[in-house]
């Protein structure tokens, strides 16, 4: 693992993929952050693992006694509409209003 | 609530007829209307709400019988991201501010069918993330041992208010320690039970492949009560499974000295560099009660424990910036009041307004290293050290070791404001619990000391995987050589 330079760009582009708007001062206040807590994780590299090559951490759980629990496709009841619309912070009859897609 | 009442005291005074849910409810609101300001420790207190539950539990009491029951008018407090159907459910942010939960969590179903019912919702870290309770968007808690220092976090509130008599039990969730540290911190016992074995669903998800719900309260005792009542397997979360044991309470008046003949692992990681000198003699003192109990004391070593802060702020934060990418300003939730905005700047503006400094930083750190380019080098790596920790855990349970014993926190509480200009200093005061929660076991918070300014201190017990009855059993034994759970702060 190589030495990640967090700057200015990157911090930006990582808020964009996690859709935040950050002003500039927040934009320095990341880039310091995140190279604090980066420089530390990247002491992962040092792990010399000599894992089966088969292993795969989205099967390992399961064998460890949790197993994925599955249900009957059954019609259930659910969440009136109504109550489920309550909380929009805006809405139109029964749909959530969103600013224009399409021109 | 009369500050010597525990979750077995009031269970058997509504059992023998002394004492009716509501009458409860009644002193429970009493003391919390007196302390909990000075404690910030409850994010709703809706008196009228608690007394009608408590009404609607005396109804249940008197239908089917306090014998049948086994929570028979025990008022309960609820960390804030746990769903209470009509209450507000903020998880201590601002993007939930004014969110009411449409449907009860099933932890609080199966609560209320045992007979207990719910009083307050408890601050906590926003959205469960913080080691200290100083992220909630609703102020920080405050330690009842010492107002200026900090309770510990994420379940900050939940721990304080316990630890101050408030209620005799309240519930909390741990996804790297977020009970067993706050519950060290605050002088009482937290519990996190082996994950799968209680129900997430109607929890807010934070990692959810750490997240697991627990009860924190003043005494083993309670907590096995609890954990009778919460354990079990629920259709609704894929991840829970049948435990395979039961009957932890009974298990407890059946073997009170259980740490006879028990061998304790002590792994010298965790009793090396960092650790504070104080809380080092607590735990010195901790592990010769134990032998004294009867237990032998194997030394131990976990090799990869170093790395699972390291692991855990990967594999914790991508599964946040994953679960926390739900909320939108679409569906509920804060929405930003911005004009003339597109959708995806209607997005944008609305998390970043709604989420806090350590929220947001952590939903980049995951998206970071869940990113093209990245992924192998941290998250697929991070996934292999958890589980090289896991397979260190087994081995110490496969060379002959019963429970395994550490500090809960490798420092007593500190100050408020103390740790909050570094992130890491702040991540590391989780390093003994975290392993734990990379590894699926479950631990426990018991007291076992003070510091000279009269601060709590917190052992650790950790046990294989669903083998609650040996942790419970063997820190009851403890709890019952020792003092120090019934000491309680000075308010």
């Amino acid at each position: 693992m190589s030495k990640i330079q967090v700057d200015r760009e990157l911090v930006r582009k990582v808020a964009d993929l996690a859709h935040l708007s950050l002003s500039e001062q927040e934009i320095g206040l990341y880039q310091e952050r995140l190279a604090k807590v980066l420089s530390y994780v990247e002491q992962l590299d040092e792990v010399h693992e000599s894992l089966d090559k088969n292993w795969r951490p989205d099967t390992s759980r399961g064998e460890a006694g949790v197993s994925a629990l599955e249900r009957r496709d059954v019609v259930e009841g659910s969440l009136p509409v109504e109550e489920a619309m309550k909380q929009a912070p805006a809405r139109i009859g029964t749909a959530f209003q969103v600013p224009r897609i399409l021109e | 609530m009369p500050a010597n009442q525990t979750v077995k005291s009031i269970v058997e005074q509504v059992r023998s007829g002394k004492l009716t849910a509501v009458t409860a409810a009644h002193a429970c609101l009493e003391r919390t209307r007196t302390i909990a300001q000075k404690l910030n420790s409850h994010l709703h207190f809706d008196e009228a709400a608690a007394l009608a539950e408590a009404a609607a539990a005396d109804l249940r009491i008197k239908t089917i019988g306090a014998d049948k029951l086994p929570l028979a008018g025990v008022p309960v407090l609820v960390k804030d991201n746990i769903c209470v159907r009509g209450s507000k459910t903020t998880c201590g942010s601002k993007m939930l501010e004014n969110y009411v939960a449409t449907y009860d969590a099933s932890v609080i179903k199966r609560l209320r069918e045992a007979g207990a019912f719910v009083v307050g919702k408890m601050n906590m870290d926003e959205f469960a993330m913080g080691s200290s309770n100083e992220n909630s968007a609703f102020g920080a808690v405050r330690n009842p041992w010492n107002l200026e220092y900090v309770p510990g976090g994420s379940s900050g509130g939940s721990a304080a208010a316990v630890a101050a008599r408030l209620a005799p039990v309240a519930l909390g969730s741990d996804t790297g320690g977020s009970i067993r540290q706050p519950a060290s911190f605050c002088g009482i016992v937290g519990l996190k039970p082996t994950y799968g074995s209680v129900s997430r669903s109607g929890l807010v998800a934070f990692g959810s492949s750490l997240d697991q719900i627990g009860p924190l309260t003043t005494t083993v005792e309670d907590a096995a009560m609890m954990m009778d009542v919460l354990a079990g397997l629920d259709a609704s979360d894929s991840t829970s499974v049948k435990h395979p044991q039961s009957g932890f309470a009974k298990a407890l008046l059946e073997n009170p000295e259980a740490l006879k003949g028990m061998t304790i692992g002590i792994p010298e990681e965790f009793f090396e560099s960092g650790l504070d000198a104080e809380v080092g003699s607590c735990l010195e003192r901790a592990i010769a009660d134990v032998q004294k109990a009867g237990a032998k004391i194997k030394r131990v070593r976990l090799p990869n424990i170093s790395y699972s802060v390291a692991a855990y702020y990967v594999i914790a934060t991508a599964e946040a910036s994953a679960n926390l990418a739900r909320f939108d300003g679409v569906r509920y939730g804060h929405r930003t009041q911005g004009a003339n905005l597109n959708l995806k700047d209607l997005y944008r503006k609305s998390r970043n307004e709604g989420f806090g400094r350590e929220v947001k930083q952590r939903i980049m750190l995951g998206t970071f290293v869940l990113s093209s380019g990245y992924y192998d080098a941290f998250y697929s790596k991070a996934n292999k050290v958890r589980e090289l920790i896991s397979r260190d855990f087994a081995a110490a349970f496969d060379s002959g070791v019963d429970l395994l014993l550490t500090p809960t926190s490798p420092t007593p509480p500190f100050k408020l404001g103390e740790k909050l200009s570094d992130p890491l200093a702040m991540y590391l005061s989780d390093i003994c619990t975290i392993g734990v929660n990379l590894a699926g076991l479950p631990g426990i918070s018991v007291p076992c000391g003070r510091t000279k300014a009269g601060l709590p201190v917190g052992m650790q017990l950790i046990a294989p995987k669903f083998n609650e009855l040996t942790l419970l059993t063997g820190a009851h034994a403890y709890e019952r050589a020792t003092e120090w759970h019934k000491d309680q702060p000075p308010l």
